[in-house]
């Protein structure tokens, strides 16, 4: 049956090229549309690693700030720091140069030719966003004077330098010759020792930017004082629970009090991840509103067609009906030519998604690192589903007409 | 002959009622999302207050240091724009202003965020704003570092609601300022010129700005014509070629660029990597392929629709055959058919957009943005729904035309 039915549609392959260029293109459009959306369902459901209630950034900027490569100057900020950490609401008060969450500014090194993202933050970090960590433990006092910069690392970082053996106590070096992210580390010991292993670092929390969190990631050590300082570019402080949000106003006096001619900057984190995530969210409705709609032009459009061809091929069924076919054969006859035409145009369209996807992704203005093979076939079988259910959906009405031919009828145009 | 083409195209529309709704659903609903795409488009990049002379205005937003191994990209900074943008020749009037980030202000408990702009008194000349309240600051405010501001509309209705704002005092940053204008909402897309508070650039905090080669400062430009522009990019590019490094072991090169908005959205958009020279034409190439990527399924539903139906039609093209009609003839009725039928497709599209973009302004996605309907959308809607018959149009009807006379007349043909 099956085979006579793909020999009845490959017959009719002419008549029904253009039908089956629509199912194509339409496989095409639903397949990156639903890879998007799966993507995005996975990504807002991934853990984020740290928690981020009740925590507020606070950017600055300074006089020397903005003339060049040359941070603020850390002893301020060490009196920042100091302040903010002395106010009775607030709980912890870290540091970080690069890669705070949102911030977007990731800093790129290389280790041995292999390209890493890393952050520069102070002891206090786990403190403030509640990383927890794998093995090891966050570097600390215990590693002032320390020859080598101490470094918590991802396990991503740690598999593709070390493989399975125990990164903690093995010695990193830094590429000399580095080409990309901005001015080197201060200090002149490029040389790293781990001293702990985080699962993952995502500091694009959900939907946003690069979308999924870079796979080797480093934290190094961030001091404001001892023998060579350096300053944080943003603050996080993690505030006790229930403090009210005209704490914020109390925070800045606070900081201006003793950085004067310095702006200030507080992002409290939850409004910025709902306005975040609504904005994410607002694509995703925006981009599943225009695959409904395109769904429901092709499902009307094809309704149309099968209903013409069920009138022009009234001698036909009517043949059938006279042979003895039951209405139900009829109908399934031009179901099954539906879904065998369907099955045709699906094929190629597979083909060139798998093919152009980094060109798709490109468009879509992604990068390609998302893609995994499990996203597409996740997006390709919710495809297909979808056309099937919609090319019956569409044959439902029409073939309920050819049941209704009778044969006297139909053999009487002959 | 028009005349009968249209006719007998109402007449066959209205004799398939059903189908003739599915075909404008599809038409309509393409046409609107691209219409809705097309206005948004306007509202970023299209001549409106305050960038009325918008042939003649162009901007410096970006610049460039780079070196062997190091590459720093921002905006320009003060020092950059005043010893290599000032004088070009061919300038009719020229502004600068540095961006002062997103300041927050106290008010009642309540926090409000101000997009904070510091230029000078020419700002007002080089753009054509209206004033709700009082006027602009005069070059000789900025001269004398008087605290006065021109606010947005919905920056007064957020620190006064509902009341008159002239005269009264804001504080951004403990600086207190006094309103001595209101002008109409900036459209956030318009990053160049956005903006809900402006004050004198003299009144920042430091002067550290201005030894800023890179930084957060912009310029705009009037150009005396249209003509003047490739002098003045020209001059420019041959000015920071001379640029001597104060760094040369760091940062060899300076780039900076003179853009029409278009130019600047196209560069953002598609990489600034670009040394010089526009990507307006690979902007233009991206969009007319989206458009045409996106057209393409209910363009292909179309012909389907067209194509089924020419079968019902085919005594009709059989007589006129008969009777000598040529294929060019029954080509161009078909098609003039379709174009009618996507131009009513286009009239119900607009008015959809017309609800859709109400609502965007109303959902505050975008920011304070507001969305309408011009002439030039209205323009590029009805050429994108010719575009539209025409693809989806001339090859149903070659298909008609191709008929045999005698298989036409006897009411078969596939």
């Amino acid at each position: 049956m099956i085979r006579h039915l793909l020999a009845l549609t490959w017959n009719r392959r002419r008549a029904n090229l253009l039908l089956m260029i629509e199912i194509f293109v339409a496989f095409m459009v639903l397949a990156v549309m639903s890879t998007l959306g799966f993507w995005g369902w996975r990504a807002y459901h991934k853990p984020l690693g740290y928690s981020l209630d009740d925590v507020w950034k606070v950017g600055f900027r300074t006089e020397r700030d903005r003339a060049g490569t040359e941070g603020p100057d850390p002893q301020r900020v060490r009196q920042v720091l100091t302040a903010v950490a002395g106010l009775p609401q607030v709980a912890a008060v870290a540091g970080m140069d690069g890669g705070a969450p949102y911030e977007g500014a990731k800093r790129e090194s290389r280790i041995n030719g292999r390209e890493y993202s890393y952050s520069a933050a102070t002891d206090t970090l786990p403190a403030v966003l509640g990383i927890r960590l794998e093995r090891g433990r966050w570097f600390g006092r215990e590693d002032d004077g320390a020859s080598a910069r101490p470094v918590v690392v991802s396990e991503g970082l740690a598999r593709a330098h070390f493989g399975a053996a125990d990164p903690l106590g093995r010695r990193l070096d830094e590429d000399v010759d580095r080409t990309a992210g901005a001015s080197p580390p201060a200090g002149p010991a490029r040389s790293m020792r781990v001293v702990g292993v985080v699962r993952a670092y995502r500091f694009d929390p959900p939907l946003r930017g690069d979308y999924d969190e870079p796979k080797e990631f480093l934290f190094q050590r961030l001091r404001v004082d001892g023998p060579d300082p350096s300053a944080p570019r943003s603050l996080l402080v993690k505030l006790r629970p229930g403090t009210p949000a005209a704490f914020e106003e109390i925070l800045l006096k606070a900081m201006q009090a003793v950085a004067r001619e310095w702006s200030f900057e507080i992002t409290r984190y939850d409004q910025r991840q709902d306005r975040m995530v609504n904005q994410a969210l607002a694509f995703f409705a925006v981009l599943g509103a225009l695959a409904a709609f395109l769904l429901v032009m092709v499902a009307l459009g094809l309704s149309g067609v099968v209903w013409q061809n069920v009138a022009q091929r009234t001698s036909e069924i009517g043949l059938r009906r006279a042979q003895g076919a039951t209405a139900a054969d009829i109908r399934w006859q031009f179901l099954g030519e539906l879904m065998g035409m369907a099955s045709l145009a699906m094929v190629p369209g597979a083909v060139v998604i798998a093919h152009f996807a980094g060109v798709f992704a490109h468009l879509a203005y992604f990068s390609i690192g998302w893609v995994t093979t499990d996203v597409y076939l996740v997006g390709f079988a919710f495809s297909a589903a979808s056309i099937y259910v919609l090319v019956l959906l569409a044959g439902f009405f029409p073939t309920r007409l050819a049941t209704r031919i009778q044969p006297f009828e139909a053999l009487r145009y002959e | 002959m028009l005349r009968s083409y249209l006719a007998i195209a109402i007449k066959v529309l209205l004799r398939r009622k059903l189908f003739t709704a599915i075909s404008l659903f599809g038409i309509s609903f393409t046409l609107m999302v691209l219409v809705v795409a097309v206005a948004i488009v306007d509202h970023a990049v299209g001549p409106m207050p305050p960038e009325v002379r918008l042939d003649r205005l162009l901007q410096v937003r970006h610049a460039e240091m780079l070196g062997r191994h190091m590459i720093s990209a921002s905006r320009p900074g003060y020092k950059l724009i005043d010893r290599y943008v000032r004088n070009l020749p061919g300038v009719e009037r020229m502004s600068v202003f540095v961006d002062g980030g997103l300041i927050p202000s106290y008010v009642d408990r309540r926090r409000i965020d101000s997009r904070l702009r510091r230029t000078d008194g020419e700002f007002w000349k080089v753009l054509d704003f209206t004033f709700l309240e009082g006027g602009p600051f005069s070059e000789d405010d900025v001269r004398q570092a008087r605290f006065v501001a021109v606010i947005s509309e919905s920056t007064r209705a957020r620190f006064f609601p509902g009341a008159p704002a002239l005269g009264r005092t804001i504080e951004l940053d403990r600086q207190r300022f006094q309103v001595v204008g209101v002008v109409p909402d900036v459209s956030p897309l318009r990053d160049a010129i956005a903006g809900d508070v402006w004050a004198p650039l003299t009144t920042a905090r430091t002067n550290a700005y201005r030894d800023e080669m890179l930084g957060s400062a912009g310029a705009i430009l009037l150009a005396r014509s249209r003509a003047d522009i490739p002098k003045m990019k020209e001059e420019l590019r041959s000015r920071v070629e001379r640029w001597e490094s104060p760094d040369p072991r760091t940062y060899q090169r300076l780039v900076t660029r003179l853009e029409t908005p278009f130019e600047s959205l196209a560069s953002g958009l598609l990489g600034n990597d670009g040394e010089q020279d526009s990507h307006v034409e690979r902007l233009w190439l991206a969009l007319a392929l989206t458009a045409l990527l996106f057209m393409l399924l209910p363009a292909v539903n179309l012909v389907n629709l067209n194509v089924s139906r020419i079968l019902e039609r085919a005594s009709e093209i059989g007589v006129r055959k008969a009777f000598g009609a040529s294929s060019r003839a029954l080509v161009t009725q078909f098609v003039v058919e379709n174009i009618l039928l996507t131009l009513v497709g286009a009239a119900v599209a607009l008015l959809l957009s017309l609800l859709v973009l109400r609502a965007l302004t109303a959902s505050d996605l975008f920011g304070a943005t507001h969305f309408a309907l011009n002439g030039r959308v209205f323009l590029f809607g009805l050429a994108l729904a010719v575009i539209f018959g025409l693809v989806s149009g001339v090859y149903p009807a070659w298909k008609m035309s191709r008929l045999h006379p005698l298989a036409a007349l006897h009411g078969g043909g596939r």
